[in-house]
């Protein structure tokens, strides 16, 4: 069998402060011409040091194993020059990265970028790498070619980015293309069309593609074959159908099983509303006005209504700049309204100043998305879990107590408390982010994101916790999400969102099952349809 | 490694699955404060720990300079002026020879040549001038002078004062007028700029405005024009202290627009916010949450502002606009050097130099090393 890529006992070890941190351990694998491998694993599985490693952009303190082999076309590309590297990257070897915005150079347009990689790999002509360079914008499907090559990075929106970026890593029909997460970072309708798009024109060159992604959707839909990475150890390798059919290695079960599932428990019939919002409208002025022009306006939020009961869920789910952190922050008050009323257990309270919020503070509270960013870091775990109980004037003998109980119910250990948050993996965080919510025993939490930015695993577990807690203590929770699959295991009723409007509104279950719109099938279809 | 805390107690799957991302430490570990992590980022830099060594040289040396002095830095001696650096010897004790006068035979041009035939022995903390330290009257030295036999290891100026003496006890001077400013600057920059940045909108636009005032304002005329302003015969610690307000009211400005930016940034962390929605009131976000969060940054600033201090008061001093004698500073002593005949006859009156060129270099090497240990960006 002629393989393009065989990786042999690839070992990769990194040296940081006299200590030696072995990112990739032993893993093997090959990848033929036309074949789409999937590498998954979770944060430090070691799978983005790998293609790294293929691709020969280690970072300086690597260091290779000594009976690493990476052959590449009958060539070992670990013992390649650096000059002979360079020819062969974005020629025979191309790789596209997960951040669209920050992997093209905002200087340049996109026809030069297209046309630089031409040119210096082919040594054509200028005009020609143009002439090539637009052909290709066509076959990445970017409307009106010609002129997009004469645009900016900054003037395209995420996914065309990311079709630039694929357009420059064919530009000279490589044999293996490499892609770290690179859907990662944009839409779940976007994520889709980059996916088939990748998938057709894997089809039309033959290439290779050696697919890194934490995400089993993404790899069920376009992967020949699998292979499962943890803590820097291949675990299991298999083709994708037996994989997902009858997994052999206890880990890949778990990850597989950890694909949130089940159900909220049921809320009473006669709940009172806790949260009711009628007509809320948020907009923010993106340029004072001037002498002759009206300032310009972005309705962030415009005319959204809805009821949260007592122990309920309601899912605020949307795409990027969809408007839903902006509404969730406006129905709690830590964001300015303009419009509507929102009325909290039975009082308004779209009128009141800061100061007439603060009593009731306690009573409303949140979680936000990144567990490294919504903890003060020169604060212990202790400090940050009481602040609320000393604003709130509680005495120290009652906080003390209240501190553990909350720590225990987000099962964490009360040695934590002396503790700093850089001491904590990012689901840790987030139970600490939770148990500061907690504390002050409110009846409304406002969850903005609270799982995507953790592993699969850990969001599981987050999720569990969350609906745990839910049905103990009768919480509402206000559910801001883009991720579908969390808001089926967790909300009763759904608001989709798309530009500051609500598309669609109803019960969790039917929103999901028979949507209405065409807005909400196809993000249903994106995020449910593995064949898509 | 220990198993992280994640595993503890969420059932036999997370037992299995862990938490990749656990950088967590064991329960019995001592917890790693921000600054515990601080301090051993900053022993990895080499020259930031040599830059603390030095600063803390000069430091102890400036607060003992009293005890290290052999002389009175203020006291003449007739017998020897402009005499240069003795040679201290060692056979058992400490001693330097003499210098006595010489005629050169061809120029006639006097000469100072060590008396070899004579010693003149300096006692190891024995007793001399008297001088009081944290309120303590004392007179022992580090090496005690003998009387009636000159030993200046460091030379003397034109009116026989010990060079060496001279040197220690001007550090104090500086150093204290480098940090009366960098003190007063950093607490008007840090208030300006958290109040600044915190406030925001027309309060924030207008204490930027006049922020960048200050920034614009052409120091070195104003300086100049401090010498029209205080009369020549005011007394010197009155100009010390006008000296320090004048330079501590320009230099706040650019300390204040750097915390004006971390501030906005801040407060839209998401911690600032966590602390919003459990009701924290204005006084307790700055103070608790932005105030800690900023002050690495001031401490780095300031470590990099005193070197900026010791040469603008020598700067001034030299011209003869900043401290004013009978006070002993370095800038001073550098301006009894600031003809050519002085650098050619007596090249050791430029020896100021070389301290000022120490505190200099300290405290930037240790202000880099603080600023690596802060911000590691790798």
């Amino acid at each position: 069998m002629s393989e393009l890529l065989t990786v042999d006992d690839l070992s990769v070890r990194f040296t940081l402060d006299r200590t030696a941190i072995d990112a990739v351990r032993g893993t093997s694998f090959s990848l033929r011409r036309g074949e789409t491998l999937g590498l998954v694993g979770e944060s430090g599985s070691g799978k983005s040091v790998t293609a790294r490693a293929v691709m020969g952009l280690l970072p300086r303190n690597a260091r290779l194993g000594p009976d690493t082999r990476i052959t590449f076309q009958g060539r070992r590309l670990d013992r390649l020059s650096e000059p002979d590297l360079q020819r062969l990257r974005g020629d025979r070897l191309a790789m596209i990265f997960q951040e669209p915005m920050t992997s093209l150079n905002p200087i340049y347009r996109i026809g030069t970028h297209i046309a630089e990689t031409l040119r210096l790999h082919r040594g054509i002509g200028k005009r020609e790498a143009w002439e090539r360079a637009a052909s290709l914008l066509d076959e990445v499907r970017i409307p009106d070619p010609a002129a997009r090559l004469l645009q900016y990075p900054h003037q395209l929106s995420g996914g065309q980015r990311q079709r630039v970026m694929i357009a420059v890593a064919l530009a000279n029909n490589p044999d293996l293309l490499i892609a770290d997460e690179p859907t990662t970072a944009l839409d779940v309708t976007v994520q889709a069309e980059i996916l088939a798009l990748l998938r057709g024109l894997q089809e039309r060159h033959g290439m290779a593609i050696l697919l890194i992604t934490h995400d089993l959707t993404v790899v069920r839909r376009v992967c020949d074959r699998v292979c499962v990475m943890r803590r820097g150890l291949l675990v299991e390798q298999a083709a994708a159908r037996t994989l997902f059919a009858a997994p052999a290695h206890a880990y890949t079960k778990a990850l597989l099983r950890a694909e949130p599932s089940g159900q909220p428990a049921p809320v009473a019939q006669d709940a009172p509303a806790v949260l009711r919002a009628e007509e809320v409208r948020v907009s923010f002025r993106l340029s004072r006005p001037g002498l002759f022009r009206a300032p310009a306006i972005l309705r962030a939020v415009d005319g959204v209504s809805l009821d949260l009961r007592q122990g309920e869920t309601l899912g605020i789910v949307g795409e990027s700049g969809s408007g839903k952190t902006t509404l969730g922050r406006a129905l709690l008050r830590l964001a300015a309204s303009d419009g509507g009323r929102i009325t909290f257990d039975g009082r308004r309270i779209d009128g009141l100043t800061r100061e007439q919020m603060r009593p009731l503070r306690p009573r409303m509270q949140i979680v936000f998305q990144d567990p490294f960013a919504s903890l003060n870091p020169r604060l212990s775990v202790r400090q940050i879990i009481e602040e609320g109980l000393i604003v709130a004037r509680i005495p120290a003998a009652e906080r003390e107590r209240r501190i553990r109980q909350s720590l225990e119910e987000v099962n964490l250990p009360a040695s934590a408390l002396g503790r700093f948050p850089h001491e904590f993996s990012g689901g840790q965080r987030q139970r600490i982010a939770i148990a500061r919510a907690l504390v002050l025993n409110p009846e409304l939490v406002l969850l903005d994101e609270p799982t995507s930015a953790l592993d699969l695993s850990v969001q599981t577990q987050i999720v569990a916790l969350l609906r745990d807690l839910q049905a103990r203590k009768g919480l509402s929770y206000l559910f801001i999400s883009h991720d579908l699959k969390v808001v089926r295991a967790m909300c009763h009723a759904l608001i989709v969102m798309r530009h500051g409007r609500v598309v669609e509104q109803g019960s969790c279950a039917q929103v999901i099952a028979a949507p209405t719109q065409d807005y909400t099938r196809l993000l249903m279809r994106a995020a449910f349809d593995a064949s898509m | 490694m220990r198993p992280p805390l994640e595993a503890g107690g969420t059932g036999a799957d997370d037992a299995a699955i862990g938490d990749l991302a656990a950088d967590a430490r064991a329960a019995d570990a001592p917890p790693d404060t921000y600054r515990a992590r601080l301090f051993r980022r900053f022993r990895r830099s080499r020259t930031g720990v040599a830059g603390l060594v030095l600063v803390s040289l000069i430091l102890l040396a400036s607060f003992l300079a009293p005890a290290l002095s052999p002389y009175d830095p203020t006291e003449r001696d007739r017998a020897s002026q402009n005499s240069p650096p003795q040679r201290l010897r060692f056979d058992g004790g400490l001693f330097v020879h003499p210098l006595k006068v010489d005629l050169d035979p061809v120029t006639f041009e006097p000469r100072f040549v060590a008396d070899i035939d004579r010693r003149c022995a300096l006692a190891p903390f024995g007793r001399g001038w008297t001088y009081t330290l944290l309120g303590v009257a004392m007179d022992r030295h580090l090496l005690a002078a003998p009387a009636d036999c000159p030993a200046h290891l460091l030379g003397t100026d034109g009116q026989g004062r010990d060079m060496l003496s001279r040197i220690l006890v001007g550090s104090r001077l500086t150093l204290a007028m480098a940090a009366l400013v960098v003190a007063i600057s950093a607490t008007i920059g840090t208030a300006v700029g958290l109040f600044s940045g915190f406030r925001g909108g027309w309060v924030d636009d207008w204490m930027q405005r006049f922020t960048e005032l200050v920034l614009a304002l052409p120091e070195l005329p104003l300086y100049l024009a401090l010498v029209v302003v205080i009369p020549r015969n005011a007394d010197p610690l009155l100009v010390f202290f006008t000296l320090a307000a004048i330079l501590s009211l320009l230099r706040w400005a650019g300390l204040a627009r750097e915390l004006r930016g971390k501030t906005l940034a801040l407060r839209h962390a998401d911690y600032v916010r966590a602390a919003e929605a459990v009701g924290a009131g204005t006084g307790r976000i700055l103070f608790r949450h932005v105030l800690p969060n900023v002050l690495s940054h001031v401490v780095v600033v300031i470590t990099l502002m005193v070197p900026g201090i010791v040469l603008l008061e020598s700067f001034l001093s030299f011209l003869g606009i900043g401290v004013q004698t009978p006070m002993v500073s370095w800038g001073l002593l550098l301006n009894a050097a600031k003809d050519l005949q002085t650098l050619g006859s007596h090249p050791w009156m430029l020896l100021p130099v070389g301290a000022i060129l120490a505190t200099v270099l300290g405290f930037n090497m240790l202000g880099d090393g603080l600023r690596d240990a802060i911000d590691p960006h790798e």
